[in-house]
């Protein structure tokens, strides 16, 4: 039989992965639109230079490895959009222009490019500036502020809600405004319905996995009703902590992203519940008051992990008996086999210091695995050893 | 084998460790103090003495040792050997800095005990050879770990802080602070490596070139 290797994302919904890439950018043109009437035309200089940097870098990049530009290889447009999004309006462009660079130079092209990213590039360009210019990426303006498009702002910077819920304050706005937009924050970030009817559309034409966002926010929403920050109803502080940062936009655009995300539908819904947690253990103990971000970067690295557990769980189950009956057997066998080998792995060590033969062994086996490390296996070591 | 590969070969020898086949940039060892510890030149320079004074004395007592022990065992007499010569390490850095380099090294300067480039060279080289070949080879796998460390350093110190040594650089008007966190030490030595790697790679292609020409003119 032979078999076909492609490179993730492996989409079924459409024959071309440049639609999926396009749905997006479509669905973050109207953030653009609201952070417009917000914020002036400073949101649109933003964003272009961080897309232009973005795709310079990446062309940059493609011709010195040496391969072609792919025709509907929309992906570095994505990435500058949603770093532009995840900043906000006054940040100084130098900010904008090391975000999209880090992103194309060190988190993408390096690891293999398009498809093969281990890393969210968007995420890892924003937490790279929030850890090099907090004070400039964290400096968020009200709204209807009129910003120059030119020029550093730095008198009129007010706090953002995430900000106000970090040092246990109760964020005075009134709920259509926190809804809506009209509180101050990241440029795509504030304006909740307008992310969730982007959510809706990208949902319904199958760009994004559902799995990923519902398990997102149904989570966040549940740990913001237990740990409750609020000195007010509980039903207030999921609302807050939902509206507040860039957590409603990190669940739809940044965490879907579908080469970082895990393959499996049932890998995907842990994956979004992660997340989420890391996200408010960043809000809680972190040093900012945003995590989302870093959230992502750290669950990026179990994808895989998830997607391999996950595949034996179910797939290695699998019986005639049905979907439910399944994945319950596979739990229980998962979890069986992890006491089991705890339980070996004890008995192991107990043998170790009390049965002289074993103890031989595995000096046999500790010798051997030291010369395999430590032996000439490398390239370079041919020339002169 | 043509002469050329044979002198490349000869000179490779002589500098094992320090230029080719560097400890840090080819193998990845002692990863962790180069990523935390390389905030400053005198964060680095402290280590590095610190990682001589163990280092060295623990490679000539495991070059007296030989395999006379089991291999499980011979590890946990190299760092109690290091251990006894850490004292030492830390008088001198004591001494010699002011105690905030002490503070800003943390677990990192006793973690020199523990050091992956003693069991590398004690059991790739200490134990098979004599005591004074055993000190060279380890004072040259030193000096590869400690040029890198303080290059690193010199980068980070002058893009993180716009100094050097404690002396504020005129020319750096906008240090990036980034840069001196953890994380970027991660990303900087993975850059470095792949250039190292990359030029490795043609200085034995250039040492391959220039014995096919010698072949041709013989013929």
């Amino acid at each position: 039989m032979h078999l076909q290797r492609h490179k993730p994302p492996h989409i079924r919904s459409s024959d071309n992965f440049g639609i999926v890439l396009l749905d997006v950018i479509v669905a973050i043109i109207p953030l653009f639109v609201m952070a417009v009437f917000y914020y002036g035309i400073r949101v649109l200089m933003v964003g272009l230079v961080s897309v232009a940097t973005c795709v310079i870098c990446d062309i940059v990049c493609i011709k010195i490895r040496k391969m072609r530009i792919r025709k509907n290889d929309y992906s570095a447009i994505i990435t500058g959009l949603i770093i532009a999004c995840l900043l906000p309006a006054a940040v100084p462009y130098y900010v904008v222009v090391a975000a999209g660079a880090f992103a194309i130079l060190i988190a993408k092209h390096p690891f293999g490019g398009f498809g093969l990213n281990p890393f969210n590039p968007s995420a890892a360009g924003v937490a790279f500036v929030s850890l090099c210019w907090p004070a400039r990426a964290y400096a968020y303006t009200a709204p209807f502020e009129k910003l120059p498009v030119f020029g550093y702002i730095w008198a009129k910077t007010v706090e953002d809600t995430a900000t106000s819920l970090k040092f246990g304050g109760l964020p005075t706005h009134d709920i259509l405004d926190l809804l809506r937009g009209n509180v101050a924050g990241p440029i795509g970030t504030t304006s909740v319905l307008v992310i969730l009817a982007c959510a809706i559309f990208l949902i319904v034409r199958k760009s994004i996995a559902w799995q990923v966002t519902v398990s997102f926010v149904g989570v966040s929403a549940l740990i913001a009703f237990i740990f409750s920050r609020v000195a007010a109803e509980r039903s207030a502080s999921v609302l807050y902590e939902l509206c507040s940062g860039s957590l409603m936009f990190g669940a739809v655009f940044v965490a879907t992203e579908p080469v970082t995300s895990p393959r499996l539908k049932s890998s995907k819904l842990i994956y979004g519940a992660l997340c989420a947690m890391l996200t408010f253990i960043f809000r809680h103990k972190g040093a900012y008051a945003q995590g989302l971000v870093f959230a992502v970067l750290i669950t990026n690295t179990f994808s895989t992990i998830i997607d391999k557990k996950i595949y034996r769980i179910i797939y290695l189950n699998r019986t005639e008996k049905g979907w439910f009956k399944a994945r319950v057997i596979g739990i229980i066998r998962f979890l069986l086999i992890s006491i089991k080998n705890i339980i070996y792995s004890v008995i192991a060590v107990f043998r170790f210091f009390t049965v002289p033969s074993f103890r031989r062994q595995i000096n046999a086996n500790s010798a051997k695995i030291i010369d395999m490390g430590i032996s000439d296996s490398g390239e370079e070591d041919d020339m002169y050893d | 084998m043509t002469k050329a590969k044979e002198r490349y070969k000869r000179f490779s020898k002589a500098v094992d460790g320090f230029i080719i086949n560097n400890p840090v940039l080819s193998r990845g060892l002692g990863l962790a103090s180069i990523v935390v510890a390389s905030g400053t030149l005198k964060n680095a320079v402290a280590l590095s003495l610190a990682f001589f004074i163990v280092v060295i004395p623990t490679l000539f007592f495991a070059s007296l040792m030989k395999d006379r022990l089991q291999s499980w065992i011979r590890a946990f007499i190299y760092a109690f050997v290091a251990s006894i010569f850490y004292p030492l390490a830390y008088l001198a850095v004591s001494r010699l800095f002011t105690s905030q380099i002490r503070i800003d090294l943390g677990i990192y300067l006793p973690l020199t005990i523990l050091n992956t480039i003693i069991i590398y060279r004690a059991e790739r080289c200490a134990i098979k050879s004599k005591p004074h070949i055993a000190i060279w080879d380890g004072f040259l796998h030193g000096f590869g770990y400690v040029f890198t460390l303080c290059g690193i350093a010199v980068i980070r110190e002058i893009v993180g802080r716009g100094t050097v040594w404690g002396y504020t650089l005129s020319f750096v008007t906008r240090p990036i602070s980034g840069v001196s966190l953890p994380f970027f030490g991660f990303i900087l030595l993975g850059v470095l490596s792949a250039l190292y790697h990359k030029a490795a790679a043609m200085t034995r292609k250039f040492v391959d070139k220039l014995d096919r020409e010698k072949v041709g003119e013989d013929l």
